[in-house]
């Protein structure tokens, strides 16, 4: 219950932090790591696929309803939602491509908003800027992902399951 | 795999929801049911980005302020100097405009009673309270000066030169207790002498020969002149009576008057070098003082 509450706690600072921080600092390319992309695909990999899309969708919604917001309500949260799964499957299915998963996540964020934005023809999407400002927003978000994703994965993993976690390799390799 | 699969339902419910968010959102537009989940939102998270922000700003200053720093040194230091200057400049501008006016006056009263004056600026000032009162001028002999010349501005009497260099005299004040200069009353010829009493040449000693004469505060002096002008011309304004001392018995009246030239400030003054032909009398005297404003300039 507690590492769910420093979870939702960690959620909305970043939500706060991408905002007010982030998305204002004066990076070369106009672009900016997603926090809260990085923050999900973390929950996900330590919680597994159901977690993973119910916290994606939940970030999704409030990255939504966020102001500064005037895009429609819903897209962000779609997005966060299939990442998030698919995060939680790969952790579930291969605990040992964690960091690959995470990368791949990272980098297939941003161009899922664009193609999200373009079905829904958002006016504000141009394909010149598309080209121009996705290749920084995946590098940033690589960039930004191991460090994020490894202290989110700290956080909703929880205590005890930290100090279980090398018992259980020792039974692994004795079997 | 029963946990797949309800991972699986639940991603499908969740993205249907998103959907129909989308949906629902995309086709009502501005009158969306879902704008009070966004104003919601908005109040919740804007209450947060602004205490972020209020609290992240000033760290973003510390450091616009620390890159800045070299560059604000620069500026604060010619903003310094170009201050500096410019206040050089208008404290010398001040000075000048002091001088004008106190020359003009000169020129002033030099015009109304027909001296001719060698204008001067005191250079240096010896005063001990009570005993010597003493200024030193900037003209000598070598402009005509000599000892004995009478010292005034544009207010008054100011005192008479005792010493004579080429280029630089001595001057003893009225309020020095050891000068005595000739003065009468004004509009009158009640006669009397004109003493300094040291405070700094606040006030000056008026003995006046006749102690049956009328003395009322509020009077005037002028100088009473002595032989070719030397060393006090005539007619110089002196100051005003301000209190009559009651001397029952004594041959002289005694009153205290408040000199016009501010004795103790001095700074443009006139030797007169000619006395005036005719005595100009009361000509130069300042307007009648009003009750109880100050007579003098």
């Amino acid at each position: 219950m507690g590492r769910d509450v420093a979870s939702v706690g960690v959620l909305l600072l970043a939500l706060v932090v991408q905002v007010t921080v982030v998305n204002r600092l004066p990076l070369p390319g106009g672009a900016a790591p997603d926090l809260v992309l990085l923050t999900v695909v973390g929950y996900a990999l330590a919680r597994g696929a159901t977690a993973g899309a119910v916290m994606g969708f939940c970030a999704g919604l409030a990255g939504d309803v966020l102001p500064p917001a005037a895009h429609v309500l819903g897209q962000y949260t779609l997005v966060l939602c299939l990442i998030g799964f698919a995060a939680g499957r790969v952790a579930d299915s291969r605990p040992d491509a964690r960091l690959p998963a995470a990368l791949a996540c990272a980098a297939a964020g941003p161009p899922a908003l664009a193609v999200t934005s373009l079905l829904l023809g958002d006016a504000q999407i141009g394909g010149e800027a598309l080209v121009a400002t996705l290749p920084w927003e995946v590098g940033y978000n690589l960039l930004a992902a191991p460090p994020t994703v490894w202290l989110v994965m700290r956080i909703a993993r929880g205590p005890r399951e930290r100090e279980l976690r090398p018992v259980g390799h020792l039974v692994r390799r004795r079997a | 795999m029963r946990d797949t699969r309800r991972a699986r339902m639940s991603l499908g419910v969740l993205l249907a929801a998103a959907l129909a968010l989308m949906t629902v959102d995309h086709r009502a537009g501005a009158n969306s049911p879902l704008s009070p989940l966004r104003t919601a939102g908005a109040e919740l998270f804007g209450a947060a980005e602004s205490a972020g922000a209020g609290f992240v700003r000033p760290i973003g200053r510390f450091f616009e302020t620390m890159t800045a720093a070299p560059d604000a040194q620069r500026r604060i230091d010619a903003l310094r100097a170009e201050n500096q200057r410019l206040r050089r400049d208008l404290t010398a501008q001040a000075l000048d405009r002091q001088h004008s006016a106190e020359l003009g006056r000169l020129l002033g009263v030099a015009g109304i009673a027909g001296y001719r004056l060698v204008p001067a600026q005191v250079i240096a000032r010896r005063g001990t309270p009570g005993f010597e009162e003493a200024v030193q001028l900037d003209v000598g002999s070598a402009d005509g000066v000599r000892s004995e010349m009478t010292v005034l501005n544009g207010d008054g009497l100011v005192g008479r030169v005792v010493q004579v260099s080429t280029s630089t005299s001595t001057v003893v004040l009225l309020s020095d207790p050891a000068s005595a200069a000739g003065a009468r009353l004004e509009g009158s010829n009640e006669i009397g002498v004109v003493h300094g009493v040291g405070q700094n040449g606040r006030l000056l000693r008026f003995r006046l020969l006749d102690s049956t004469a009328q003395v009322v505060p509020g009077r005037r002096i002028v100088s009473f002149g002595s032989q070719r002008g030397a060393p006090y011309v005539a007619g110089v304004p002196i100051g005003v009576v301000e209190h009559v001392e009651a001397t029952p018995g004594e041959l002289t009246r005694i009153a205290y008057a408040r000199p016009y030239a501010d004795l103790t400030a001095l700074d443009v003054v006139g030797v007169v070098v000619q006395a005036p032909r005719r005595n100009p009398r009361d000509a130069v005297l300042p307007d009648v003082p009003r009750e109880g404003a100050d007579g003098g300039a």
